[in-house]
This record gives structure tokens, C-alpha cells and sequence, in this order.
């Protein structure tokens, strides 16, 4: 029984996996806190389907500690992000922006349904009425 | 009018079409999904102070203006560099061939150099990575050609082949050159 209890017990001190060590974590909470919000938002160009905060691979690493730097220098969330992007380009962020090469797919569901209701109430409208 | 109405049950297909059309050719044929476009292509390569593999010395980008130059990341740690090793002596020396070790000690280069040969006319040190960093660097190896003026014409990431330098890399320095 204690045997399996301690079994049990051994399970939960298992913590979760966290990409970041200690040691990268800066002392400012607010800065920190910032510093995770930003590298959950920013892709890891190795590990394509993780962001740079949970990635164990060492470029990940680097890039968090760069965006910890930058915003230690002073830089405002969207400075500190813009720094990453410059170098590799808008992939690398989680959630895509509205820019102009992706007008295509943000606006094709409005135009179609536009087009459609237009489309409609014109047959609508030259359909004989009974 | 008349043709409007007939080809009004067709028309979700023709839509349909041309929408497949706009995102094969913007989305996929020819593009390898994982493969990153790179943001330096024609732009001014990035700036650096790098030193000098074995010597007291530090160079720019500023040194190279003048000349084509193909920019080589590489490791003595990393395998894919080791298979393309052997093609890097097929670049046209029209360029300066530079290679930028990326997070390796000068200890392990030297040795690697001295085993398998040194492709480069000269070698400098990127230890912490961070010059990678401005690069866009993925991983190694990564190649770069810049322009007499010190722009970035092109990018190749992973091993080189005999091919891909007889093929797009020595046009490119000839053309460069002309």
C-alpha cells in the first residue's frame, strides 16, 4: 500500500515541461511576464509548430533571451517583436497579421458572401412573383 | 443576359477554380511549406563586428564592400556541413568565400579545418550565435551571396550540392562580377 502510494506520489511531483529555465527568467516580474507573452506569440523557425517560450531548441533559447534584452533596453512589446520579425519575416508570428499578401484570405469569406447576397437578390427580385 | 443565366449554375464552380488557382499559385506549387522566405534578399547585408578565426583581428561587412562574397555559416558540430564541405572548394573565386562559424569554439574549427581542409579565404567567429541571429539564420549550414555594394542577391538553406553551386551560385558570382 505505501509502496503504491509512493508510486502515486512520485507522479505528482512531476511538474510540467517548461522550455525556460530559471536562469534565463529576469529578475523584473512585469518585464518577465512581458518577455513570455511575447515569446508565446513568436514562432520557433526550427521547431515550426512551437513558439520560441516552449521550445527546447537552442535558437529558441536565443531568440528568448534576445527579446528579454531588448525589452531590458527599454523597447515596447511591439519593438522588441518587430526586432524578431525584421530578421524572419512575418512566419515567425503564431497569429498571422492582416497584411497586404494575406488581403486574399481575410476578405475572400466577406466578398463571397457579398457577392452571393447580391447575386440572390437580384434573382430575387427578376424571379416572377406567384 | 441570356449567356449570364446559362452560365449561372456553373458559376460556384468557376469560383471555385479561380479561388484554388489564386492559392495553389501564392500557397504551394514550387514551395516547400516548412522552407522560410528570407527577409534579406536585396537588402543591405546586416552589420557585424566578428573576429578573425586564430588572429587578433575583427572584421565588418564594411570589409567586404567591393567584392562578391559568399557568406557560409557553418559548425564543426553539425553534419549537413560536413556533407557539403567538399563543394564549397567548386565556388568560383570570382567571390570571396567567408565563412562564419556559428556557435563553435575556435579550438573545434581549427581542428575541423585542419581535417577536412579549408574551403575559405578567411574564417571568422559568430560564438554566441547572435550574428546568425541577424542573418535569419535556422540552423547551419545556410549560404548567402552579397554584391560588391553589400547586398543580400541570395540564400540557401542546408547543404550545398555540386549542383546548386555549378548550377545557381557561380552564375550568380559571374553575373555579379560582370
Amino acid at each position: 500500500m505505501i509502496a503504491r502510494l509512493a508510486f502515486f506520489l512520485l507522479f505528482l511531483s512531476v511538474g510540467p515541461a517548461v522550455a525556460l529555465a530559471p536562469s534565463e527568467q529576469m529578475d523584473d516580474p512585469a518585464l518577465e511576464a512581458r518577455a513570455r507573452a511575447i515569446g508565446k506569440q513568436l514562432r520557433c523557425v526550427v521547431c515550426q509548430n512551437e513558439s520560441i517560450d516552449e521550445s527546447e531548441a537552442s535558437l529558441a533559447r536565443d531568440l528568448r533571451h534576445l527579446v528579454r534584452e531588448r525589452l531590458k533596453a527599454g523597447d515596447s512589446d511591439a519593438e522588441a517583436m518587430d526586432f524578431i520579425v525584421k530578421r524572419y519575416g512575418d512566419f515567425v508570428l503564431m497569429q498571422p497579421r492582416f497584411a497586404a499578401e494575406n488581403y486574399v484570405l481575410w476578405l475572400f469569406p466577406f466578398t463571397l458572401l457579398l457577392g452571393g447576397g447580391l447575386i440572390i437578390a437580384h434573382m430575387r427580385r427578376k424571379a416572377p412573383k406567384n | 443576359m441570356k449567356y449570364f443565366s446559362k452560365l449561372m449554375p456553373f458559376l460556384p464552380i468557376i469560383i471555385f477554380g479561380v479561388v484554388v488557382g489564386i492559392f495553389l499559385r501564392h500557397y504551394s506549387i514550387g514551395r516547400d511549406p516548412s522552407a522560410l522566405p528570407s527577409m534579406l534578399l536585396d537588402k543591405p547585408a546586416p552589420r557585424f563586428a566578428l573576429k578573425q578565426l586564430d588572429a587578433d583581428k575583427t572584421f565588418s561587412e564594411k570589409d567586404f564592400l567591393g567584392r562578391v562574397t559568399v557568406v557560409n555559416f557553418f559548425a564543426s558540430w553539425c553534419s549537413p556541413c560536413h556533407i557539403e564541405h567538399p563543394y564549397l572548394y567548386g565556388i568560383d573565386r570570382g567571390a570571396l568565400v567567408l565563412g562564419i562559424a556559428y556557435k563553435d569554439s575556435a579550438q573545434n574549427i581549427g581542428g575541423y579545418l585542419k581535417d577536412m581542409g579549408n574551403p575559405y579565404r578567411l574564417v571568422l567567429m559568430d560564438e554566441s550565435g547572435l550574428v546568425g541571429i541577424d542573418w535569419g539564420l535556422s540552423g547551419v549550414p545556410e549560404t548567402f551571396v552579397v554584391d560588391k555594394g553589400g547586398t543580400v542577391r541570395y540564400r540557401y538553406v542546408g547543404s550545398l550540392t555540386a549542383e546548386r553551386v555549378q548550377q545557381e551560385i557561380n552564375p550568380l558570382i559571374a553575373a555579379l562580377n560582370k
